[in-house]
């Protein structure tokens, strides 16, 4: 079962209306020819999700045709156009989108004014129907206007705006409208894209590999020496261990590792980093749950921020303008990890939960 | 004072010619926005209908200002020709 909340300006939570905002979990009636949902990925104002079976649908905002639907629905559609591909992986960016396919190509669609789905700009139209690149994709990351992913060398391609340094392709390099390599010693496995940055882990080296805008500490770097950076620079933040997630809001950024601690940095100016502190550029805070709680899952929005813990309730922090935690709306900011309202019967868990910029969804399952 | 959510520089926004606004992505899902009309009277604040957040837009008023009026002279010019 599928429940979703926060903004709904295009119809992004597929509750078949649009409206400001939704401020309580709202349970979906739609079914998905009988297959569970694999996956959930969010963009500014649309969503795409996977079934178990490998089929898209999507919902929200079109005007780029990042839905890739004929027209703009408010309730999840079959992609019709992308049937017959089955998908293993998909990610959006602001106004576009992407899919992985079971023999790890890549389909991308919607806007490509930056050149961020790596098409030529004097050739394509900008905004762009799904289309087939020949491109390996094991892992992939769209931001606001540029777009990462990762082969399975753990080669990191890239394409879009680097106005900031977010290609990571040089200084004279501000921008690209096909994949190129960043150039990165290390084998990378995870990558993530923010509005003007990107940072990256290596899991041989257990380091970080961040490049693009520093104006809020985003980079793990001082802001004043280094306000963007349009290289590469690796971090070795002391972590001797796997990753588990990698993600990143606007300008803020989760690490998740395998031992379940959860490390955050960046801008905080409406409780992104789930403290009241100050928090200067390069310090990096340890998230807790109360009472020892365990992590089950994590996701991120733009500037806000909800975890699945393993006791089956959810927690969520940061910009709260449109109920987008899930918590009454009349906090604006959440500045430590606050329970999110929510009633479950007894024989249900929680099993996954997706952020968009300001919407979420969660994924319910019965026990069996 | 405005506490601005961000400064956008005037060619970060997309500029959509039919309405004459231009637009830059507003982390609620929505689009901070601004006239070409409220720019050229130097506003400098770009508002997002869904939500409170504003960002202040960075360009330089004269130069906007001449651009603008250089488009439309070369219009004028274009149609005088077409005549
Ligand atoms: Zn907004």
């Amino acid at each position: 079962m599928l429940w979703s909340w926060g903004a709904n300006s295009h119809g992004q939570l597929g509750l078949c209306y649009v409206n400001e905002q939704v401020e309580k979990p709202t349970k979906i009636n739609i079914d998905f020819h009988g297959n569970k949902v694999k996956q959930i990925a969010c963009g500014g104002g649309h969503t795409l999700l996977l079934d178990t079976e490998g089929k898209l649908y999507s919902c929200g905002w079109n005007n780029n045709l990042q839905t890739a639907t004929e027209k703009e629905v408010n309730s999840f559609e079959r992609t019709w156009r992308l049937s017959g591909i089955v998908f293993t992986n998909i990610a959006c960016g602001w106004d576009f989108s992407c899919g992985v396919t079971d023999d790890n190509f890549l389909f991308v669609w919607g806007s490509n004014y930056y050149g961020q789905l790596g098409l030529p700009r004097n050739e394509f139209p900008d905004s762009i129907k799904p289309i087939r690149l020949q491109v390996n994709a094991c892992e992939v990351s769209m931001g606001l206007r540029h777009t990462a992913i990762v082969n399975s060398k753990g080669e990191v391609w890239i394409t879009g705006c680097g106005k900031h340094g977010q290609l990571g392709l040089g200084s004279d390099k501000l921008s690209s409208d096909r994949f190129v390599k960043v150039v990165i010693t290390g084998k990378i496995t995870h990558v993530a894209c923010g509005q003007r940055h990107t940072v990256s882990w290596s899991s041989d080296e257990k380091a970080l590999y961040v490049w693009g805008d520093n104006k809020h500490g985003q980079l793990l770097l001082q802001k004043d020496k280094y306000p963007k950076i349009f290289s590469p620079q690796k971090i070795d933040i002391d972590v001797r261990q796997n990753v588990k997630k990698l993600l990143s809001g606007w300008s803020n950024v989760l690490l998740w590792l395998e031992d379940g601690t959860l490390l955050a940095w960046g801008r905080n100016n409406y409780g992104q980093l789930a403290t009241d502190q100050t928090v200067v550029a390069g310090q990096r805070i340890n998230i807790k749950l109360p009472e020892g709680r365990h992590i089950k899952d994590v996701a991120i929005g733009s500037e806000h921020a909800l975890c699945l813990a393993t006791d089956n309730t959810i927690w969520a922090w940061g910009w709260n303008e449109h109920a987008n935690t899930g918590i009454n709306a009349t906090q604006l900011h959440i500045s430590k990890p606050t329970l999110v309202p929510f009633n479950i019967e007894s024989n249900f868990t929680i099993t996954q939960l997706y952020c968009g910029s300001a919407h979420n969804f969660i994924v319910i399952e019965e026990d069996s | 004072m405005t506490i601005f959510h961000d400064e956008i520089e005037i060619e970060d926004f997309d500029y959509d010619e039919e309405d004459e606004m231009y637009y830059y992505p507003c982390p609620c899902g929505d689009r901070f926005q601004i006239s070409k009309e409220e720019l050229m009277a130097g506003e400098e604040v770009a508002t997002c209908p869904s939500c409170s957040l504003v960002v202040k837009v960075i360009y330089d008023l004269e130069k906007f200002k001449a651009e603008y009026e250089e488009i439309v002279r070369d219009d004028t010019d274009k149609e005088t020709v077409k005549v």
